[in-house]
């Protein structure tokens, strides 16, 4: 197992004990963020006064602070966990340091149910949010379609796994971009890119809560599971010596991650480069070992998609960037920084 | 090498002819058998000039459009164009508008009904439900000597730039407001019936259009002399996002002309807080029916994002009732149905004058 920068548990409690102060206190200083000049004291005076509207009268103060800015911050940290978790998962699932989240067709399958939803107006009787939903659908269906190809003629393995990913993925976009090149819809085009840039403005409270539970449970799951992840690195034949068939855990937490991103891209669209560069970020500085990449890996991609957050509402003033576009510019510089500055090995036999 | 293409021509048209004769002749619309481009349209030339001028006299015009790029293109017109290719609501509303359509070969691409008064001389347009747009092919064979359309059909991946096909004797008319990289603004709505009046030489017709949308605004900012001026937002939910149509949008000018003036001018994309705190006297939700939709559906949709949203109740707009819907088709390259629009516009802006020129 690789050492990172930071070596010992001495670096790593420290770690998760600052992170877990900075996320709370993100939070707190994120919330004051926004197009609306509204003074620090009338925020938390605001966030004091508890959640439930004022009586009586009706209050902005309350309704971009309760209704707006915080359910947006609370779903920026449950998706940047997701995000952060599932490429982590993925990575050690196929073994291949270019995995993220979308790789085994997550994303082109959700591209292909938001295009479908958006195009033909498939599922809009599941009610006003039926564009997340197919995208969840989309998603979670691909998944099991690469899992399903994966396991023809034989087990599946890392291989195979990535190679059906990158075939299902073909189809879908492929079906995506027929459905647009058939349709006449001018606007549609423009809001299935926008779809794809991925947001955080649709947060609202009822949805917030069943995703939060669902990333909050995925999470902990994969953490239970932190030794067979560690195996993965190490091979199938390493693994099977040590006594662990990797084939049924590699479906299951293909099966656990599959959950965790349908529901990240039903409520955010799709962010790209979150799942991809905080878990190798976490792995130069922690090295490779899961049971502490996964709690360090949560906690950074949820403080990272805070800040996110609030750059794409304030960075250009009066307008909201897609959240998508700001993660990719910011992330990758960083992640080339630490790139360049050590030789970083991904774990494993590699 | 130049008569290569020509040659082609010929045999693709003589295959065709051959495939209608022996189809049995009952597809024998007029316009499906295109007349040799050699044949002079004799009969039918001075009979449609409805203002009854000498052709000598109005001929030559020269008028001036754009290409792909949106750089300004010369094209001259002899006479009055007989095969027009019209292409997408606003181009072929603009040629039943001004009566032209027994001059239309063909026309596609039409994403809401014509209006009930227009119903008439659309039927005399050979609209081609399929496809949507057409292709190089297709405008190639109708043989028109104009194609009116929309900026975005002269990619490259649809007809190609129109140097081509004025290169070929073939006009092309863009509407102004599609032009790549172009302004956005009535003005463009007015030059492009006035060009296609003189094109067609119906210039008076033209001009009659242009001036009842000329005075319908005049007589909104002249009753509404001396109020505030109206803070107005016109915004499209596009899923998560809220497009917002600005300054530099026709919509944002109709607005502008009308004295109102425009919350957020600059943003093309807001949120949710952006519009809490911009706060405008009216919002405008855009809502597009294509074919296919409910349009009532689509309206309820559209309304309720700023409508039912609790986080937006303290919006004064919506606590004021100031919150209307507007057709996609009135407000953007939206040829005769600027007039719509900017009755639309006026009576949510100034919900208390009268309209006498509200013919709808």
């Amino acid at each position: 197992m690789k050492q990172g920068l930071l070596k010992g548990r001495s670096a790593y409690w420290i770690a998760i004990f600052v992170l877990l102060l900075v996320l709370p206190l993100s939070v707190l200083a994120a919330v004051t963020f926004g197009t609306m000049d509204l003074s620090i004291a009338a925020v938390y005076r605001s966030i004091l006064q508890g959640p439930l509207p004022p009586a009586g009268l009706q209050d902005p103060i309350y309704n971009v602070v309760w209704l707006i800015r915080l359910p947006r911050l609370i779903l920026a940290i449950a998706v940047g966990m997701g995000l952060s978790i599932c490429g982590l998962v993925m990575q050690a699932v196929v073994k291949n340091p270019l995995a993220d989240p979308y790789i085994l067709g997550v994303s082109s399958g959700a591209s292909l149910g938001a295009t479908l939803a958006i195009m033909m107006g498939v599922g809009a009787s599941l009610g006003s949010n039926f564009l997340g939903l197919m995208g969840f659908a989309g998603a979670f269906v691909s998944s099991l379609a690469v899992m399903a190809l994966a396991n023809i003629g034989g087990r599946s393995s890392a291989v195979k796994l990535l190679l059906s990913g990158t075939a299902v993925s073909a189809v879908c976009s492929a079906f995506s971009n027929l459905i647009v090149f058939l349709s006449n819809k001018k606007e549609a085009t423009t809001q299935i890119v926008h779809w794809t840039m991925g947001s955080l403005a649709g947060a609202e409270w009822r949805s917030n809560g069943v995703i939060f539970c669902v990333i909050l449970a995925g999470t902990l799951f994969f953490w239970s599971q932190s030794r067979t992840m560690n195996l993965m690195l190490l091979g199938d034949e390493s693994a099977i010596t040590l006594g662990t068939d990797l084939h049924r855990w590699r479906i299951l937490c293909l099966l656990v991650s599959a959950l965790m991103m349908g529901f990240a891209v039903y409520s955010a669209g799709m962010i790209g480069f979150v799942g991809l560069v905080i878990p190798h970020i976490v792995r130069m500085l922690f090295g490779t070992d899961h049971k502490k990449l996964i709690p360090i890996s949560a906690l950074l991609g949820a403080v990272f998609l805070v800040w996110a957050d609030v750059l794409c509402r304030i960075v250009v003033p009066g307008t909201e960037m897609p959240i998508g576009i700001l993660t990719s510019m910011t992330g990758a510089p960083v992640f080339l920084y630490l790139m360049a500055r050590k030789k970083y090995g991904f774990g494993g036999g590699t | 090498m130049k008569s290569c293409p020509k040659s082609l021509v010929a045999l693709l048209t003589a295959a065709l002819l051959l495939s209608l004769t022996a189809c049995g002749g009952s597809a024998g619309t007029p316009s499906s058998t295109p007349a040799p481009p050699e044949q002079t349209p004799s009969a039918s030339g001075p009979a449609q000039t409805p203002d009854g001028g000498a052709q000598s006299a109005h001929y030559p015009v020269k008028v001036t459009t754009y290409n792909y790029a949106g750089e300004p293109v010369e094209t001259v017109y002899e006479k009055a164009p007989e095969r027009v290719i019209a292409v997408y609501q606003g181009c072929i509303e603009t040629m039943i508008a001004l009566g032209l359509e027994d001059h239309v070969a063909a026309s596609y691409g039409l994403d809401n009904e014509v209006k009930e008064a227009w119903k008439a001389g659309f039927d005399k347009m050979n609209y081609q439900t399929e496809p949507f747009a057409p292709d190089k092919e297709m405008v190639t064979m109708q043989q028109p000597d104009l194609i009116f359309s929309w900026g975005s059909l002269f990619g490259e991946k649809n007809l190609g730039d129109v140097s081509n096909w004025i290169g070929k004797g073939i006009n092309t008319y863009m509407n102004s407001n599609t032009v790549p990289n172009g302004s956005r603004t009535l003005e463009n709505e007015y030059t492009d019936i006035l060009t296609i009046g003189t094109i067609f030489d119906v210039e008076q017709k033209a001009q009659a259009l242009v001036d009842e949308m000329k005075s319908s605004i005049a007589q909104t900012l002249d009753a509404a002399k001396g109020s505030e001026p109206v803070r107005v937002m016109v915004v499209e939910p596009l899923g998560d996002s809220i497009t917002n149509y600005g300054a530099q949008s026709l919509a944002g000018d109709m607005v502008t002309a009308l004295g109102g003036e425009l919350a957020v001018p600059d943003a093309s994309q807001i949120g949710k807080e952006d519009l809490i705190a911009a706060d405008p006297d009216v919002i405008f939700v855009v809502y597009m029916a294509y074919s296919g939709d409910d349009p009532e559906q689509v309206k309820a949709d559209q309304l309720a994002v700023i409508q039912d949203d609790p986080a937006l109740s303290t919006l004064s707009a919506r606590q004021n009732g100031r919150i209307h819907l507007i057709m996609l088709g009135d407000m953007y390259a939206s040829g005769p149905r600027t007039l719509d629009g900017i009755q639309t516009f006026a009576q949510g802006m100034y919900p208390g004058l009268a309209h006498e020129s509200s013919s709808q």
